[in-house]
């Protein structure tokens, strides 16, 4: 089981939000529409929030359609992201990022023919250049997951043509020529890996190809080369995420009010920044703020542009100075 | 506004039995788990904590535990996470004789360790009664059955002790081709009730199932029949040291035709392993090469429940994987020489289960149209799946096959009607009418029963045989009839924590006459049973080998 999304999607989210740096801002005009924009990326649930508010007061504008449509899209919420991307675009709201948007909120409900043809549109909407690159690119990974293997080496070509040293694309074309059965598929897996040598899927990519080709011992090559870099790469989604979940585990204590449980909790993490802040957090509860101090002083240095620690360091060197001695 | 609504209900009504009304036969599978006496409550203990346990069900296994002819059901209970040593009783549900059951669990001793997962009915001691093992979070626990409708547990000295930790499933064939039946136990996870860690929201302090990628998969246990229903822990001597994903299913088939039995175990978000049996009962790690340990693009999937079934009758098995949501399930079609390749999107395998969380799979002639579909068991795992379009509860998933390896999904009003969190499914025949029946495990859910409506006649095969392994299992069945050559792979353990009716079950659709059936027993004997069969009515088969 896995609680995450699948590394298509999870591209194509990554691919919109690289759109999103494109993308021209204002464009609603109100502040608190450049606000739910701003949060978009990082709370997407704030984003949906704030942009609701507005669209009480301004259910016509297509701009608020969109970040609304936008922040559903992230938040897990495609059928929702549909009804308003779609919205926005019947309100002339038409952009070549609502329609990549929207595109990708169709396919995730399963509408593959409305998707393509979002995607064909945000293809023309793109012209030259990285726009167009992900517009096809995007066409292409769709066309791919359909196992439209011909139209799917068509668009993902013209990716590669406006963006050859992209890897996902490269890679992707050399899928599909794969599932084409085209013979170019062994030279477009070597060119992935050229450009990707450390992506484990182009690196199976190649063994798949070459083992096709009946160069085994080849192909037996590479999978030991994808097989270390999948585990590395296992083993750093796992560290990752015990070390989230071990400081999710420690500010769950402090919350509930265990700041000596929650300080021993932070402390076993060690150095790691966000684990020097929370034991300074539980020192400080714990009424020991020279230990905080010298704690955030840590962590400041780590973290130079988080203002509120800053603040934080200031109060608690001023509660330390009243702090009787040890 | 009163008649206005009143109209559009009857409208609706009208539509909705018009909307069934057209639907075809295959979509009447009716729930008839209750009225026929399995009455059953999966409890998963589902705690504020969250531990991970709670969200994997727990098995079926259809037997005939008292050798009369008609097959009983076994459930497996889970209870409380962490477990605490009490034992826990589940439910064994004794054919009357008419497909109806009793739940006789406490008197046949049908009780276990720990904290329930998967079942296999193998007969391990060959002694002609099915015995069963237990798979859980915790402790194995094997059950002897005595032959006189009950059953003692003989876990120790059973050898089974090293299958400690979280075992979800097993399988068993003869391996060594020694006579007698080898089992694998996949475990899952490294799972500690008490490690530090927090999932969910850390802001609210509800917690949430943590992701199983935080813990490290638990190696797999190998072992060898003594001969005697007892084992040997043969991992390492069998080269299946490596063999240490998160594993949750697992089966035994002759994937390449060699007579032997090879070793496919779905592992959840890591590659899948496929080792193939040097014929002597060691193996050799061919995942990767194989081409089905990851999916077409590379990526290791979130795997959970396995079948193996001819679905393009090419005559050799193809691979059939469920796998989580926003991945797609696969389908690996076999190649020859061990090779396989991911054929999920172009046949039409893969898209309908997008926003499907897949475990338990069979596949079957549902249709009676002479092809094999198949039957996916769904559910989520959280409460309130990340996504809005997926939800926690889920319909089943059939796909119908045309016979060449391509399926389309049909939908039924009924099965979207009631979604359910379902794990476990295994096929049985518990009213002898021929086709096969579909027993579901609902995690935190009711045990339930759809009976499928055969619409051609149809021939289930039972194998008998007089040795170790008296079920056969690991024999192939062909049928030749005027229209096609359809094969089936005698498996014991297979789907998701699950045991099927040891029958193979064959549709004949109008027109057809069976020319040959032929038994490849396990040791590679051969039994042809020639000439114009005519089946006018669904017939059970029993064929016996030496």
């Amino acid at each position: 089981m896995r609680p995450s999304r699948s590394s298509t999607l999870r591209t194509s989210l990554v691919l919109l939000l690289l759109l999103a740096a494109f993308s021209a801002r204002g464009e609603g005009g109100s502040a608190a529409l450049t606000e739910a924009e701003a949060v978009l990326a990082r709370d997407p649930a704030r984003a949906l929030e704030l942009a609701r508010a507005i669209l009480g007061a301004e259910p016509e504008v297509p701009q608020v359609h969109a970040v609304l449509g936008r922040a559903a899209a992230q938040a897990g919420q495609p059928a929702l992201a549909v009804e308003h991307l779609g919205r926005a675009l019947a309100l002339g709201g038409e952009t070549l990022q609502l329609r990549l948007y929207l595109a990708s909120a169709l396919w995730e409900t399963g509408r593959y023919d409305d998707a393509e043809a979002s995607f064909r549109r945000a293809c023309e909407l793109s012209g030259a250049g990285s726009r167009g690159q992900l517009a096809w690119h995007q066409l292409g990974r769709l066309l791919l997951w359909l196992a439209r293997a011909p139209q799917a080496v068509e668009a993902l070509e013209r990716a590669v043509a406006l963006g050859s040293q992209a890897p996902d694309a490269a890679l992707d074309l050399a899928r599909a020529l794969d599932l084409a059965g085209d013979p170019r598929a062994l030279a477009a897996f070597t060119r992935a890996v050229a450009l990707a040598p450390e992506s484990p899927r182009a690196r199976w990519g190649l063994a798949h190809a070459l083992r096709a080709a009946g160069r085994r011992e080849e192909a037996a090559a590479e999978l030991e080369i994808y097989r270390e870099l999948y585990q590395r790469e296992q083993d750093s989604v796992r560290n990752g995420g015990l070390v989230r979940a071990s400081l999710d585990f420690a500010w769950s204590l402090l919350r509930a009010g265990d700041a000596e449980a929650a300080a021993a909790a932070f402390a076993r993490l060690g150095d790691v920044a966000e684990a020097l802040e929370g034991r300074a957090r539980a020192e400080s509860a714990r009424g020991r703020h020279r230990e905080a101090v010298a704690l955030l002083e840590t962590a400041v240095r780590r973290f130079p542009d988080r203002d509120d620690l800053l603040e934080f360091l200031a109060r608690e060197r001023l509660a330390a100075l009243t702090e009787a001695e040890p | 506004m009163r008649p206005v609504t009143a109209g559009f209900g009857s409208l609706l009504v009208f539509a909705t039995a018009l909307a069934a009304a057209e639907e075809p036969s295959v979509c009447r599978l009716p729930e008839v788990g209750r009225s026929v006496g399995l009455v059953f409550d999966h409890d998963r203990g589902a705690s504020a904590r969250r531990h991970l346990p709670e969200t994997m069900g727990a098995g079926v296994a259809w037997l005939d535990f008292d050798g009369d002819g008609w097959m009983d059901l076994y459930a497996v209970q889970s209870g409380v996470y962490p477990p605490t040593g009490e034992l826990v009783s589940d439910g064994l549900f004794r054919n009357r004789g008419d497909g109806t059951f009793d739940n006789v669990a406490e008197r046949a001793g049908a009780r276990h360790r720990g904290y329930g997962q998967g079942a296999l009915a193998a007969d391990f001691d060959g002694d002609g009664a099915t015995d069963l093992l237990i798979l859980a979070a915790g402790p194995v626990t094997l059950l002897r059955n005595r032959g006189d409708g009950t059953f003692e547990d003989r876990t120790a000295r059973s050898g089974l002790e090293s299958a400690t930790g979280w075992s979800s499933a097993a399988a068993a064939a003869d391996a060594d081709f020694d006579g007698d039946l080898d089992l694998y136990v996949v475990r899952y996870l490294e799972y500690d009730p008490a490690a530090e860690l927090f999932c969910g929201d850390s802001k609210t302090g509800v917690r949430d199932y943590c992701d199983p990628s935080l813990f490290q998969g638990e190696g797999d246990r190998f072992y060898r029949n003594r001969g005697d229903g007892t084992f040997e822990d043969a991992t390492a001597a069998a080269g299946l040291s490596g063999a240490n994903g998160r594993g949750l299913g697992v089966m035994f088939t002759d994937l390449d035709g060699d007579g032997d039995p090879d070793l496919y175990v779905a592992n959840d978000l890591t590659i899948n392993f496929l080792f193939a049996n040097r014929g002597d009962g060691t193996f050799e790690d061919l995942s990767l090469l194989s081409g089905a340990a990851v999916n077409r693009f590379g990526k290791p999937e979130a795997s959970m429940g396995i079948v193996t079934a001819d679905f393009d009758q090419d005559g050799d098995p193809d691979l059939a994987v469920t796998n989580f949501d926003v991945e797609t399930n696969t389908l690996y079609a076999n190649r020859g020489s061990l090779a396989f390749e991911d054929i999920s999107a172009p046949s039409g395998f893969g898209v309908p289960s997008f926003t499907l969380l897949g475990f338990g799979i069979v596949a079957a002639d549902l249709d009676f149209d002479g092809a094999l579909d198949t039957f996916v068991a769904n559910g989520h795992i959280f409460e309130k799946p990340k996504r809005a379009n997926v939800a926690y509860r889920q319909r089943p998933l059939l796909l119908l096959g045309d016979g060449a390896g391509r399926f389309r999904e049909q939908r039924c009003a009924e099965l979207d009607a009631n979604p359910q969190v379902a794990r476990a499914l295994a096929l049985g025949d518990p009213d002898r009418d021929g086709d096969p029946d579909l027993a579901i495990s609902n995690n935190g859910g009711p045990l339930q029963l759809r009976r499928t409506q055969a619409t051609s006649p149809t021939l289930a095969v039972r194998l008998s045989a007089a040795t170790g392994n008296p079920e056969a299992i690991g024999a192939r069945i062909t049928l030749k009839t005027t229209a096609r050559r359809a094969v089936r792979w005698l498996t014991a353990g297979d789907s998701y924590q699950a045991t099927s009716d040891k029958a193979q079950f064959f549709a004949l659709p109008p027109g057809e006459t069976v020319e040959e059936i032929e038994v490849r027993w396990p040791h590679g004997k051969t039994t042809r049973l020639r000439g114009t069969l005519a089946f006018p009515a669904s017939t059970s088969l029993v064929i016996a080998g030496q």
